[in-house]
């Protein structure tokens, strides 16, 4: 096991499977968590450990790319060391909630079948599983506590700065990119308005593909060759952008009412103050990446210019 | 070059061809495509059970809610009175698939007609924009018709005929008139399209005899906040005894579509509809008769705000419930707003209550 994993092919497979994972949480989370908005928060006592629980992937995500990108042995304790903790912390308080929470709105026996087929059973069973894992995790670091003592050799990678804005550019891509799967489940083949929900949907993909890039470009920002390839697929990624907010716009023109028509159910907390919302930050969002990384690009070109 | 204009001819192909099939003419269909109609043997007979902004999410308890609507739909003389139910727009909002299937198959079960009005948010939800309306065409007591690809907009523009007699002999006594209010226009309320007015006309135009009607439609129009300002004075409850004899309560200011249309005024003149029944706002319980043009007596249009159904997103516990409308031979109806707690007994809401609900006065 220790040793597939020294493969940075099976370790960014693994990124990616948890990623997908985390992306269909992340918004179906989403979803659950607008009727607690339009309840004025009446709910949150009875789901606040349903949506911790969903969150849970991506957080997992995030502390597995941590400490996938953590050279220093005292570093990757402490991430699993904090992982741990705060999954055994997390869970321990959920799962008494949750029992709690649902026997005294719904009742004491029976499934509800509110959320999940199976709720609030699956949900349950679900957190048991990662209290499990977080129990699991602590006895490692109980055990191996000699290695936070391992003295720092090699400096870490990567800047807090770059860990904080993972963070948050992970969450919103994994929103964005669980958007796109989601259409998968209900898009409608025969509605009229499918020339101008095409354009919607796919880009709910793109945050997800240029989160890639800068994770490949960052990688591969020493080799001449992959950076070109790197230019190359920045300025095919802002094309598709621009060409499919083109697209979207011309199908607004051709019909006004095509968000609040076909579009809605992507953008329910938007349409709760009547505009969709979620669309403008995708594309804020993307202005922001693009501007990071080709400011990036630049000063890396610079760089190597200067040096030569 | 060549490369490129295949590239952009590739990515501009299901555009084009998206385009050409959106605007595809609207097919201008006959009035009558739009009407069903239910047969009774006394037209005084008929109920109508109104429930208003169930607003049923992926967190709604639907075991409980369903004993609550049928509590509601019990409280006024029993369900067996019941004629007919209307869902007058917002049953759903970040439901999915298996609350509506839900829904839908328990309100079938009830074997009584059921009329289903759009409202703002019922598309906001796990399922593609046709979902509802595919599960309301296959059901059998469902009178929702929508014709696809017709020249009206909106998902819910139709006509219910009540007739005396039978499907042999019988005669028009009343219709019902349910209107799609829309959505969202902008960053505001729609409002009834003109195509829709227009569609009402030609409904109009097509009948033989002149009957009452109601109306049934989720979002205001522009009529309900100049009667608020005209016949209420902005006093947030009141019952105008002598005057207009007009009712009401308002617990929230009235949230109409962003601009003004003519659909009160084409009422107006065509003179046979006797109310305008909407949701929506939903802590406003109002019976305005409102005569915009300030002519004769019999052409006031009922402004009616129906009791909020239910305990999704905001609500006022002491007007919650559901409304009926009894019909009459003599072309008028009666309104009863019942209120429905959840664990106490239904009890009617009267003139006097709303007035006590607010800080107006009996005049």
């Amino acid at each position: 096991m220790k040793k597939l994993y020294s493969s940075v092919v099976a370790r960014n497979i693994t990124l990616l499977v948890l990623f997908f994972v985390a992306s269909l949480f992340v918004a179906y989370g989403w979803f659950l968590f607008v009727p607690i908005v339009t309840h004025y928060g009446r709910m949150l006592l009875t789901y606040f450990p349903t949506l911790f629980a969903f969150g849970v992937p991506i957080f997992s995500f995030f502390m597995l790319w941590m400490y996938w990108h953590s050279v220093n042995v005292a570093n990757r304790y402490r991430i699993v060391k904090i992982y741990a903790i705060t999954l055994v912390v997390l869970m321990g308080i959920c799962i008494p909630f949750h029992v709690l929470a649902i026997g005294l709105s719904f009742g004491w026996n029976g499934i509800y079948g509110t959320i999940t087929p199976l709720f609030p059973y699956d949900l349950l069973t679900l957190m048991i599983i990662f209290l499990a894992i977080g129990i699991y995790l602590l006895m490692w670091v109980f055990r191996n506590e000699e290695l936070k003592k391992v003295p720092i050799t090699v400096k870490n990678q990567l800047r807090r700065r770059a860990f904080v804005a993972m963070a948050f550019v992970s969450a919103f891509t994994a929103h964005f990119l669980g958007l796109f799967f989601q259409a998968f489940f209900i898009i409608d083949s025969f509605d009229p308005n499918w020339y101008g929900m095409i354009p919607a949907i796919l880009l709910n993909l793109v945050p997800f593909m240029s989160l890639l890039m800068f994770v490949y470009y960052r990688h591969q920002k020493d080799e001449k060759a992959k950076r070109k390839i790197f230019g190359l697929s920045l300025i095919s990624l802002l094309s598709a952008t621009f060409a499919l907010l083109l697209w979207e716009l011309i199908a607004v023109l051709i019909n006004p009412y095509l968000f609040t028509q076909s579009l809605s159910n992507f953008y329910l907390l938007g349409y709760a103050i009547k505009i969709p919302l979620g669309y403008f930050l995708i594309i804020i969002m993307l202005f922001v990446e693009y501007l990071v990384i080709i400011i990036r690009y630049c000063k890396l070109r610079r760089m190597v210019k200067h040096e030569k | 070059m060549k490369k490129l204009r295949s590239t952009i001819l590739l990515i501009l192909t299901p555009f084009l061809i998206g385009c050409s099939n959106n605007t595809t003419a609207h097919l201008d269909l006959h009035a009558g495509t739009y009407i069903r109609n239910l047969f009774v043997d006394d037209i005084d007979d008929f109920k109508i059970c109104v429930f208003n902004d169930l607003h049923i999410s992926v967190l709604t308890n639907l075991s409980e809610e369903i004993a609550y609507y049928e509590k509601c739909l019990d409280s006024f003389g029993g369900r067996d009175q019941v004629k007919l139910i209307v869902f007058n727009g917002d049953v759903f909002q970040g439901a999915q698939k298996s609350q509506v299937n839900r829904f839908f198959n328990w309100i079938n079960s009830l074997d009584i007609p059921f009329a289903y009005v759009y409202g703002n948010h019922d598309l906001q939800g796990a399922y593609h924009s046709n979902y509802i309306d595919q599960k309301l065409k296959s059901l059998n007591n469902s009178l929702l018709i929508n014709p696809l690809n017709d020249n009206v907009f909106g998902n819910s523009n139709y006509v219910v005929n009540i007739n005396e007699g039978d499907e042999n002999s019988s005669t028009l006594k009343w219709q019902l008139y349910f209107f799609d209010s829309n959505t969202f226009s902008g960053v505001s309320y729609d409002i009834v399209h003109e195509d829709q007015i227009a569609w009402y006309e030609k409904q109009q135009a097509n009948l033989i005899n002149p009957v009452p009607s109601l109306t049934f439609m989720h979002i205001p129009t522009e009529e309900f906040r100049e009667a608020y300002d005209i016949i209420g004075n902005n006093v947030n409850s009141g019952y105008d005894l002598s005057g207009t004899g007009s009712s009401w309560y308002m617990g929230e200011s009235i949230s109409h579509g962003y601009q003004a249309n003519d659909l009160y005024e084409t009422m107006q003149d065509f003179g046979n509809n006797k109310a305008i029944i909407v949701a929506h706002d939903h802590v406003n319980v109002t019976d305005w008769h409102y005569d915009k043009d300030g002519g004769s007596d019999d052409n006031v249009i009922h402004l009616i705000f129906g009791m909020k159904t239910g305990r999704g997103i905001y609500h006022d516990k002491r007007i919650m419930g559901a409304s009926f409308y009894t019909l009459n031979d003599s072309d008028d109806f009666d309104i009863n707003w019942i209120n429905v707690p959840y664990n106490a007994d239904p009890y009617e809401i009267t003139p006097t209550d709303l007035v006590a609900l607010g800080k107006g006065a009996i005049s």
